[in-house]
């Protein structure tokens, strides 16, 4: 027995020990290739969630700037306060801080919290800035926290704000251009897959999931300093004469960029509180109206084009009173036999109708057809108006003849300010571009380049010694055309409510610039369009001359007053000085 | 001979171990410094902005002539005579 004891183990023992040891060898080896092969996608998944997160890669909203690269829009980032409803209401006793330092009543907080206490968020205040979110973030409450947004800011205010238009509090556009071109300017947020630590800190980047797409900044074709001239000139204007509104475009002729368009009223795009819908239209491109005498061109561009008529041919007016299958047309005197270069700078209705009449319906309808009346401009502008011009193929002879002076067809601002463009570019209308663009836009042809040229010296003459003399602007040549139209009214035409009108391009020889002025129901007195919206006009262009470097054409100053003094007084220009309707 | 290559063998598996610590470090600690630069950039380009923000409303024209007309007694430029030589 002792020869047992001191040294093998027995058999059997060291069999089971071996056993055990096998078993449990096989048990880890089992638990090993269960982790390593079965399990190990779930659990590979609990480890990721545990420190994989992703984030997203932020981006803001892009700037809007003038034809010079000036911003006329840009977003600046703000803090937004936001709380945990529970919390929030539970520590009441904190409200009166957070309230104060707010702006907010207890009550709007209460009646903010109280119905959604389920809830896990809650924002209290949106877009505060930087000063307050630092006072609301030192007061520690708990269950108020900040989040970084951005907020819009117009720095050129209601002067650009018809144009750009705004945004609403989660930085989309809703108006004007910031609507048009949304989705270019919002740009796309990317997404990151991180791993963080356990402070919350970034400790890796796993892989870029997707990449941040951000906006592209926005050029428009509006030159800032333009459109302050003719804002200021334009808010002068409507409170001298007692207006209701206005609306001034200038645009390029060449390449249909508009330059300026602004409104009266307008609006702080900035702070829009107590705001009046009315105030938000760009009525140049929404508004509509009857041209009145400021059509008179288009139809002797049509008369020209027939080849029936030249700038001499004469027309008879006489006695200025002209019936038309019942209806009356008349002038605001008798003019006797008078020239078509005289029908527009006397701005005759008669001699317009006759003119009319004599031509083709067909001729006459696509003259204001190529000159793109009754479709919209093509602007982009969201609310862009096409205007109306009735098919000639229903019209009453008395139709025909109200088209010719302006009446029974209506277009708006930025239709005329296009047309008028066409006689100044040579007889090309070009397409209108809201936007600053590297390609010259395309234009099609309106008229005849001779036509366009006849057109633009009798509009000289209009401007020279017709009823369009406010718009002088000394040492340049300048054409243009005067209106003064009745306001139509559910019953027919108002008694005393007019649109006063001028449309001119300057300088005539080779215009670079084109710019209608329109008021709306002056009630100081005066509304003749020569008088009211005339110099308003010659105004912007002096300014707009110097801004742009325009050289001026016309060395003696352009002030033909002296030399029509010097002359016999001339009875036909001295009457001729008093507009028409 | 067969030993001296386990040995040197095991040295490399050593080499490569301590070398991929050292890396995942330095990785890390420039992972580091570029989220600061990031947020550098981030910070440059919001003051950048504010300033553009700035400089637009502080020159807006209508401000610019009040203050030329107002305070510093300025007018707008005319032209000496309106271009005519006594004609």
């Amino acid at each position: 027995m002792s020869e047992a004891r001191s040294g093998t183990v027995p058999t059997f023992r060291r069999h089971v020990i071996l056993a055990l040891f096998g078993i449990v060898a096989a048990m880890l080896g089992w638990r090993a290739i269960e982790l390593q092969l079965m399990t190990s996608e779930f659990l590979q998944q609990h480890g990721d969630a545990r420190h994989l997160r992703d984030v997203s890669v932020p981006v803001h909203r892009s700037m809007i700037t003038d034809r010079n690269g000036e911003p006329v829009a840009i977003s600046t980032p703000v803090q937004a306060v936001w709380g945990v409803p529970r919390q929030l209401a539970r520590f009441r006793g904190r409200w009166p801080a957070l309230t104060a330092e707010l702006g907010i009543t207890e009550q709007y907080l209460d009646a903010l919290v109280a119905p959604r206490l389920d809830r896990e968020f809650l924002y209290i205040k949106r877009q505060v800035s930087p000063e307050t979110a630092a006072a609301v973030d030192a007061l520690q409450i708990p269950g108020v926290g900040l989040l970084e947004e951005y907020r819009r800011y117009y720095p050129t205010g209601e002067v650009t704000a018809h144009v750009v238009g705004f945004t609403n509090v989660d930085d989309r556009g809703q108006e004007g251009l910031e609507l048009s071109y949304d989705a270019q300017l919002v740009g796309e947020p990317g997404m990151n897959r991180v791993i963080k630590d356990r402070l919350g800190r970034v400790v890796e980047e796993v892989e870029q999931l997707k990449a941040a797409a951000p906006g592209t900044a926005l050029a428009i074709s509006i030159d800032k300093r333009l459109q302050y001239v003719a804002y200021r000139e334009l808010k002068a204007a409507v409170q001298t004469h007692g207006a209701r509104a206005g609306s001034i475009v200038v645009m390029d002729p060449l390449t249909g960029e508009v330059l300026a368009m602004v409104n009266q009223p307008s609006f702080n795009p900035n702070n829009r509180r107590e705001l009046k819908g009315q105030n938000y239209r760009n009525r140049a491109v929404t508004d509509i109206f009857e041209p009145g005498s400021t059509a008179k061109p288009f139809t002797v561009a049509a008369a020209l084009e027939s080849g029936a008529y030249s700038p001499n041919t004469r027309i008879d007016t006489s006695p200025g009173v002209f019936m038309v299958g019942g209806h009356t047309v008349q002038d605001a005197r008798n003019n006797g036999v008078i020239s078509v270069k005289d029908v527009l700078v006397r701005s005759s209705n008669v001699g317009a109708s006759k003119i009319a009449l004599s031509l083709e319906p067909q001729l006459l309808w696509n003259m204001f057809d190529r000159l793109g009346f009754g479709r919209t401009a093509g602007s982009g502008f969201p609310g862009e108006a096409s205007g109306r011009l009735h098919s000639f193929y229903n019209w009453r002879e008395i139709e025909q003849a109200t088209l010719s002076f302006g009446y029974g067809m209506s277009v708006s601002a930025l239709h005329l300010t296009r047309a008028y463009a066409a006689i100044a570019n040579d007889g090309m209308l070009p397409e209108v571009v809201l936007v600053k663009s590297a390609a010259p836009a395309p234009a099609s042809r309106a008229m005849s380049v001779s036509t366009s040229r006849t057109l633009r010296r009798m509009l000289r003459q209009v401007v020279e010694s017709g009823t369009g003399r406010a718009a002088r602007v000394p040492g340049y040549t300048v054409a243009g055309k005067t209106g003064t139209v009745h306001k139509a009214d559910g019953q027919g035409y108002a008694e005393h409510r007019y649109l006063s009108l001028f449309v001119g391009m300057l300088p005539a020889t080779r215009p670079r610039l084109v710019a209608f002025v329109v008021l709306d129901e002056p009630s100081g007195g005066e509304y003749y369009g020569g008088k009211v919206a005339a110099p308003v006009f010659a105004r912007l262009m002096h300014e707009a001359t110097r801004i742009l470097n325009i050289p001026p054409d016309n060395a003696r100053g352009g002030d033909t007053s002296r030399v029509i003094i010097g002359a016999a007084p001339n009875p036909a220009l001295a009457v001729a000085s008093e507009p028409l309707p | 001979m067969r030993v001296a290559m386990l040995l040197l063998l095991v040295l490399a598996v050593m080499a490569t171990a301590v070398d991929v610590a050292l890396t995942r470090h330095d990785s890390r600690r420039m992972f580091a410094e570029l989220q600061k630069l990031r947020q550098a950039r981030l910070a440059l380009d919001r003051e950048w902005g504010q300033l553009l923000l700035e400089q637009a409303t502080e020159g807006t024209h209508g401000r610019v002539e009040k203050i030329a007309r107002e305070q510093l007694g300025m007018q707008p430029a005319r032209p000496l005579a309106s271009g005519d030589s006594g004609q």
